[in-house]
């Protein structure tokens, strides 16, 4: 072979060469810089967050209150204009507060020592560690593997100084469990035997093991650490059991060694309501006729936490006001009497002229309109616990939120609807009931600062209202069509 | 996808495009990283910081030229500003006076590219330097020597020494296998 074929065929072999590399540190490159990216500083990206926040609470509440109707008037029988008493609304707000934690990792750099106990015993006992990075480091042999006599390895303090050896017996080395000397040579982490931390005692965790001439068959171990680096190592040394690292791979750690963010969100979920009703009845049928849309508000905040792949689980707690409302008139007939005079005159040839009054009585029905408009209002705590699917696009990150609602109605209050009466009477109860529902959402969040994203959410709920239990005349069902805003803080 | 997809995904902050971008050359790179490492921890590092710079500047690359070239580039000179930061003692192992050209290529063809990894790990650390950046990167030993501050000659001597080291090694496990 000619001029440089011994490099290319070196730099052949090797450029095709790939080694696996865990997801995490894919993670870790994304965190890093994100942490150098400053496109907003923190403070004011906040100070603009919930200045927008404050304003979209304060436009849709003077929506809202224009919104709102003041006029329910209750009916009466036998009149024309019907009108039904006044109803309420009510709003209030919670948010809550989270907080998160780093992780930080630390190198280790500490004097080698091991101790060589006389009776070699346990072969080496694997153990993996890992640095609260989540990187995984490697560690030594374990002493009592090596060797079991009693003397201790120590560096010298001075750099250029020699380095002790420490002389197993062969029993000791046969004790290492199917690890040759190269193996301790493997550039492979993974592949190298470990030793546990009390013999290496925090120190590098990459043992070199060195076989002397002179002594075949028999190796010596030198130890030495990160500071006595190799190129202090002034002897020539040749590698006499120098053999093949055997091809059989232990398979390398798959857990996601890594963490993956938990994610704690504000939301302010203003709402537009659409509602029905639960019963089959009549009141039901004519309740529907008169359902409107109107807006509720929802504060909350919830937790998500990642699972395997893109999914997470989320789970959280929501306050939210419930209006239903009803608008619109009923029409109705019943009957009526009435009595009609006719009066006429007789020429009597006696008397004169008479008056004949006759009375008829009539009965009809009458047609009557009974004027409804009111609402039904429930403060209600709603936990809301799904699975997202989280994907990303264009630098913004995405979410598919799936939930199952546990809502808990603590305040009820509104009208109830008789029609055999043609009125409405108040009904009015703090006395719990729950119920379940269902919600999809999708989200955005745009990155404001490393810990802080901006939420965009529209979803829709819906949940039935058991407010029978309250005592209305009818149950309800309610669609929420909804669009939260936001703050995603980013907990690690 | 394609490169060029992948590139303007990426320079777009695609997610999706930089986790293709990273599973596609990073198992390349980190081969790459330890070369220069003296561990996988230390890999590790160059590694992540290469990745760092190269999302930070895909913008830059013109579409002309290897893509997986630049990436390793990239690769490359982050590790060697890394050993630069550190200061590297070039000595001399007795025995080792310079290299053959006339190495039996059959030898080569025979070893996996891990062994040969492997004994390139255990080079001293000057004689695997100078031998990553001559012998695999292609560097001149004037660019060597800027690089890591020494003179022309000991980057000539070193690698020289480098190679017949190498080969010897390569001898020696090539009789162990027979």
């Amino acid at each position: 072979m000619k001029d440089n074929s011994f490099e290319k065929q070196i730099a052949e072999k090797l450029n095709r060469m790939e080694v696996r590399v865990p997801d995490s540190l894919l993670d870790s490159i994304m965190e890093k810089r994100a942490a150098r990216q400053k496109k907003f500083t923190g403070f004011g990206a906040l100070v603009t967050v919930v200045s927008v926040a404050v304003l979209g609470l304060i436009g849709i509440t003077l929506y809202m209150q224009e919104f709102s109707s003041d006029d329910n008037k209750s009916s009466g029988a036998l009149q024309e204009n019907v009108s039904t008493p006044e109803g309420g609304s009510q709003n209030s707000s919670e948010q809550a507060d989270n907080n998160g934690s780093d992780n930080s990792g630390e190198a280790q750099n500490a004097l080698a020592q091991a101790d060589q106990s006389e009776n070699a015993k346990d072969a080496v006992t694997p153990k993996r560690t890992f640095r609260r990075s989540g990187r995984m480091q490697s560690d030594a042999v374990t002493a009592s593997a090596i060797g079991e006599s009693a003397s201790r390895i120590r560096l010298a303090k001075n750099r250029t100084s020699s380095i002790r050896t420490a002389q197993p017996t062969k029993a000791q080395l046969a004790a290492i469990a199917g690890f040759t000397a190269d193996d301790y040579f493997n550039t492979a982490s993974t592949l190298r035997p470990e030793i546990a931390f009390e013999q290496h005692k925090g120190n590098s965790h990459l043992y070199v093991y060195e076989a002397f001439a002179g002594d075949p068959g028999m190796s010596t171990l030198m130890l030495f650490s990160r500071p006595a680096r190799m190129n202090r190592f002034l002897r020539s040394y040749t590698f006499e059991a120098l053999s093949p690292v055997s091809a059989k791979s232990k398979t390398q750690s798959t857990k996601n060694i890594g963490k993956r963010p938990v994610f704690v969100d504000v939301l302010f979920m203003p709402a537009w309501n659409m509602h029905s009703s639960a019963s089959g009845n009549e009141i039901a049928r004519i309740s529907d006729g008169l359902s409107v849309a109107s807006f509720n508000n929802q504060f909350g905040f919830r937790i998500s936490v990642p699972l395997q792949n893109a999914f997470s689980v989320f789970g959280g707690v929501n306050y939210k006001a419930q209006s239903n409302r009803y608008k619109g008139e009923i029409q109705y007939s019943e009957n009526e009497t009435r009595i009609d005079k006719h009066v006429s005159y007789i020429n009597d040839p006696v008397k004169g002229v008479i008056q004949v009054v006759r009375y008829d009585t009539v009965q009809y029905m009458a047609d009557r309109t009974q004027h409804v408009d009111h609402k039904n209002t429930y403060t209600l705590l709603q936990l809301p616990v799904g699975v997202s699917y989280n994907f990303g696009y264009k630098g913004i990150d995405f979410a598919v939120h799936g939930s199952a609602l546990f809502n808990a109605f603590i305040q009820s209050s509104g009208q109830a609807l008789h029609i055999e009466t043609h009125s409405t009477t108040a009904f009015s109860s703090s006395k719990p009931f729950f119920g379940l529902g269902a919600g999809i959402g999708f989200m955005a969040a745009a990155r404001l600062t490393p810990r802080f994203r901006l939420i965009a959410e529209p979803g829709f709920q819906y949940y039935g209202i058991h407010s029978t239990r309250a005592g209305n005349t009818i149950g309800e069902k309610a669609l929420n069509a909804s669009f939260s805003v936001g703050l995603r803080y980013t907990v690690f | 996808m394609n490169e060029e997809d992948l590139i303007k995904g990426c320079i777009r902050e695609d997610r999706v495009c930089q986790r293709e971008f990273y599973k596609r050359f990073a198992g390349k790179m980190m081969v790459v990283c330890m070369r220069y490492a003296a561990d996988r921890m230390e890999a590790e590092d160059m590694l992540q910081e290469g990745f760092i710079k190269v999302f930070d500047h895909i913008k830059g690359f013109k579409m002309e030229g290897s893509l997986e070239g630049w990436v390793r580039r990239i690769m490359v000179n982050n590790a060697i500003n890394k050993l630069r930061a550190k200061k590297i003692q070039f000595e001399d192992i007795d025995n080792h006076q310079g290299g053959t050209d006339t190495f039996d290529a059959g030898v080569l063809d025979r070893m996996s590219e891990q062994d040969i990894l492997r004994l390139i790990g255990k080079m001293p650390k000057g004689y695997r330097y100078v031998f990553n950046m001559y012998a695999i990167e292609g560097y001149s030993h004037r660019e060597i020597a800027d690089s890591l501050g020494i003179e022309e000659a000991s980057s000539r001597s070193q690698y020289a020494k480098a190679k017949k080291y190498l080969q010897d090694q390569i001898i020696q496990l090539e009789k162990i296998n027979l």
